[in-house]
Order: structure tokens, then sequence, then C-alpha cells
């Protein structure tokens, strides 16, 4: 496998405190890995060690096999990198802005390249006005614009839709998997768990500096227990949904009875295999049209939580 | 452990002429924001309105060459010395301040070329402003200012940029440690003020030998001990001229190093 990330024992200790914990990780090149873990569980250090702007106490990072401390220099030529709060020259205009940082790449043939970010991140038609009228949003898209002009192999995000309303979200989740479509190979920093659902293929859940668990979102959901909660499905035709839930709630075993939405009742039980047939034979006994009874799938939420106590 | 360091030091400080271009896309962008910005405009207002009054006085009260492009010169040597702290104070620090400093450092170029561009464009816009006020002198005219000595006038703006670029790499140096733009200025006024603390001070005490002494030794510090040199050889016959010009050299190298160090080195940990 060609490794885009390659991680080996990586620690970093800020005045005695392992920020990051040996931790050992490899992305695969082309893949959209989300980096996921609670505040403080070092994420953007671990983001920052990667990007060459602190260096590692012990251990070693390669990007696209080459040492962040040795390549250093070679390093920047192949990454991009956005922090969680992007900077920006508030008295430049997004084109100053990006022909800036394409001189300081050295990106050739700047003019086409600079205007051909702006179009794929929709600032082309603000592209003369000052940055410091700009949304947080558009900042955002700016900044993803500036990772773009030098076509670089690898992309480190850190929280990139922090702070952004819905749309902000949405538009930027959008630039991403369009971009991971394109074939770069993308490490996502979040603590946004549908983040991670919508773009990644691998994730890695780190915890108090230490890698918890590294897998597909698939896998990871597989091998958490399975969840105790029986979703139940009824039809219009027999006994009232809100009259089956007070029903539920009266038996001693219905841990949290609560209805999803129409004519849907989640169920939350002790212990799963017992009661399943149990409930099937009472709700038609009160004359319930049940339509379907499954069990609860773990969500990545559930994942994290387990990963993260 | 320690040969780690080393490299990585090594790695982040050595500058080569493959800086130099980087250095420039930085000096070029600096001097944008300079001339988009009041600072320059009203620094050489401030030039040009004392000089004009020197020549006015020139052709009221006739004083001969030498005292007036003397006084031409000492009037730019302390214009040289906020001009540089102005101008100087937010050069690192601003990159803080707007978050810009990340993504410069993620780019491939060293901390040498961001630290040096800056600090060529403070140099290059003082020289632009010395150019223009040379104007006066080579086109005003011997009925304006008489027979101008013109080897001790280009040796005065001389020292003055030797003074801009030693009192400019010590306000970069403290924008570079300093956290804010804020505590940057004050850092860089409060040295300023004291090295002409030092000089006011000898005037007061001048008869006290126990605090002159003091004053003295502490005045070895002040790099306006030594554009003084200067500027007493070229008017007052010292001979201090190639110590003066030696000392603000090696302030200029020594903070504009530490300034590289510090920039290359220091982890912003936010």
């Amino acid at each position: 496998m060609d490794t885009a990330v390659e991680c080996r024992g990586l620690t970093k200790i800020f005045d005695g405190f392992a920020a990051v914990d040996h931790i050992d990780l490899t992305v695969a090149r082309g893949t959209v890995f989300g980096f996921l873990g609670p505040n403080g569980a070092g994420k953007t250090t671990t983001i920052r060690m990667l990007a060459c702007l602190i260096r590692p106490t012990s251990g070693s990072a390669s990007v696209w096999g080459l040492d962040v401390g040795r390549d250093y220099m070679s390093v920047k030529r192949i990454i991009g990198y956005l922090p969680e709060s992007p900077g920006y020259y508030p008295e430049m205009t997004p084109l100053e802005f990006l022909r800036y940082f394409g001189r300081l790449f050295r990106v050739k043939n700047q003019g086409t390249v600079v205007e051909e970010a702006l179009k794929k991140v929709g600032l082309y038609d603000e592209r003369g006005l000052e940055v410091k009228s700009f949304s947080l949003g558009m900042r955002q898209r700016l900044n993803i614009a500036r990772l773009l002009i030098h076509d670089p192999k690898l992309l480190f995000l850190d929280e990139p839709t922090s702070g952004l309303d819905p749309r902000g979200t949405r538009e930027v989740r959008d630039l991403i998997r369009a971009l991971g479509e394109g074939g770069k190979t993308i490490f996502v920093c979040t603590h946004i768990l549908p983040e991670v659902e919508m773009v990644c293929e691998e994730v890695g859940i780190i915890n108090k500096g230490r890698i918890a668990a590294l897998d597909s979102p698939d896998g990871l959901r597989s091998k958490v227990k399975a969840s105790n909660v029986i979703e139940v499905g009824v039809g219009r035709g027999g006994a009232r949904p809100d009259d089956l839930v007070t029903m539920i709630r009266s038996l001693p075993w219905a841990k949290e009875v609560t209805v999803k939405s129409e004519g849907v009742i989640a169920v939350e039980v002790g212990t799963l295999e017992e009661k399943r047939p149990e409930l099937a034979r009472l709700l038609v006994q009160w004359g319930a049209d049940l339509l379907c009874m499954k069990l609860q799938e773990p969500t990545l939420e559930d994942v994290f939580m387990s990963y993260t106590r | 452990m320690i040969g780690v360091d080393l490299a990585f030091a090594r790695q982040r400080l050595t500058i080569g002429l493959s800086d130099l271009p980087s250095s420039l896309i930085v000096m070029k962008k600096e001097l944008r924001d300079s001339f988009l910005s009041l600072r320059a405009y009203t620094m050489a207002m401030v030039a040009f309105v004392g000089i004009s009054f020197f020549m006015w006085i020139q052709t009221e009260i006739p004083m001969g060459t030498n005292p007036i492009v003397e006084m031409v010169v000492a009037l730019l040597s302390l214009l040289a010395l906020f001009y540089a702290v102005v101008f100087s104070m937010d050069s690192v620090v601003s990159e803080k301040a707007t978050r810009t400093l990340p993504l410069i450092k993620t780019a491939p170029i060293s901390s040498a070329s961001l630290v040096l561009g800056k600090y060529a464009a403070i140099l290059v816009t003082w020289g632009a402003i010395l150019l223009t006020s040379l104007l006066y002198f080579l086109l005003g005219g011997r009925g304006l200012v008489g027979e101008v000595a013109l080897d001790k006038l280009v040796l005065g703006y001389v020292s003055t940029i030797l003074l801009a670029s030693a009192m400019s790499s010590v306000a970069i140096f403290i924008s570079s440690v300093s956290s804010s733009v804020k505590s940057s200025a004050m850092g860089s006024l409060g040295v300023l003020f004291a090295f002409m603390g030092i000089s006011v001070a000898r005037q007061l005490f001048s008869g006290f030998e126990s605090v002159m002494q003091i004053l003295n030794f502490v005045r070895n510090f002040s790099l306006i001990r030594y554009s003084s040199m200067i500027t007493e050889q070229l008017f007052q016959g010292g001979n201090g001229l190639y110590l003066g010009v030696a000392g603000l050299l090696a302030y200029s190298a020594l903070f504009v190093v530490g300034a590289i160090c510090v920039v290359g080195l220091k982890e912003d940990v936010a």
C-alpha cells in the first residue's frame, strides 16, 4: 500500500503533559481520512506535527514517504494545511491573497490557476472585494482555494466547518467531498460526527493522546456492541401509537420508550433477546397494526462514545 | 536527542541564495502594505516639513553649509529611530494577529526569508524617503542651501540608514517574541525611550561622577551612541566612525538573527 501519512510512536509532550502519546497511524493515498476525537484529545497537535508546524518530542512521522523533520521543505511543497481558524489579510482581495501564496509556492501559470481555484470555491464574483468584508464561510472557502493553488497531494484540514452556519457547513463539506472524489488524500480533524459519516472512508479515533480505534465507519460500527433499542413500526389501522407508548411504558423491563417519528416507537430494553418475541406478542395483543420490528443500528455517535469514555 | 534538535534548528535557520526570491516576494507584499497605509506618507511628510523648516531658517539666518547638513542629519536620525519602531513593531506579530503565520510557515519559505523580506521592505521605504529628501539639496541650488558638502551629506544619510536598520532589527525581534501588536509596540517604544533616556540622563547628571560612570557604562549598549560616533566624526572631527558603523551593523545582525531564530524555532501552540 502506498502510504500518504505514516506515524510511528509519534509523541508530543507540552510541559510534562503528553498531548499526543505514542500514536501509530497509517493513511493510504487517495483516502479521505477522518481523525475523530473529543476536544483536547490531541487531534490538532497531531495535524500540526504532520504539517511541520511543531516538532515531535519523539517518534517519527512521514508524509508521502518524506520525513516531516528531515525533509521539511519538500513536505511543505506537497501538503496543504487549513487551520481551525484560518487567517487572512483583511486589506487584500481574494485575487491578491491567492496570488501572494501562489508566488510563495512558485506556482506556474498563476493567473489561470488562481481564477480556477476561485471558481471552484464559488468566490470568483467576489474576487475584487476586500477579504475583511467576507463572512466566516467565505473566508473558509478562500482558504480552501489557497490550498488548491499549488495542487497539493495531501490536505490537512483542522475542523474545517467549525463556526460555520448550516449553509456554510454544507458548502465546505461538498467541497471536501469533491476534492476527495477528485483523487486528493484528505486528512480531516473533527469532532463533528455527521461530517465523518458524510465524507470519510477511513476513521481514526483519538482519545487522551492515544489512538483508540482505526477502521472504516462501517467497520467501527460493527465493533460496537449491538444496541439494546428495538424500533417498532406500527400502521394506522390498529391501536394509536400514543396508547401503545403508554402501555409499553407500563412494562417493567422497558427502560425508555420514545416516539421517533410518526408510527415509529423506540423501546430500550434490558436484555434484548428475551424481550423481542414478548414485545411483538404484546403489541399484537394490544391491537397494534405491527408493520416491522428491528434492532436500532449503532451510530457513529455510539462508536465515538464507546471509544472516548 | 540533542543531535536531532540541532538538525531541526539547522533546517529551519539555514539561509541560502535560494531564499532570495521568497524574501523578495515578502518584501514586495510589505512594500505594497506600506504604501497603502498612511504611515509611510506621514513619516515622509514629517521629514519634509522638518527639512523645509531648516531650509527656511537657512535663508533667514545664514548658518553656513555644514550646520544645515548637520541639523538635517540630526533630524533624520531622530526620525529614523521612530520610523524604525513604527514600521517594525507589528512586522511579525501582525502575522500572528491575522493568524496568517501558520499559513506562511506551511508554505515552502524559510523563516529567514520571511524576516529578511520584512526587514528589507522597511529599509527600502526609509531609503525612498531619504532619496526624495535628498532632492532638496540637489535641486535646491546655492540660493537655498549654499555650497553643500555632498560627501558629509551622503555619509550622514547613510548613518541614518544604519540607525534605522539597527533600531528596526531590535523592533522586529521584539515583534517576533510578542504575542500581540500592543505588547510589541510597548516593548519597542520602551527600548527606544530607554536609549533616548540614557542621553537625556547624561545631560541631567553631568555633575555627578558616580552616576555618570553608571550611565557611561549603560551607554555602551545604546545604539544612539554608535550613531553619534559617526555623526561626531563627520561634523565635529571625532574618530569613532568605524566603531560606530561596526556597532550599528552588529546590532542589526544580532537582532535580525534573533528574530529569524524565534520565528523558525518558536512553536505557537495556539
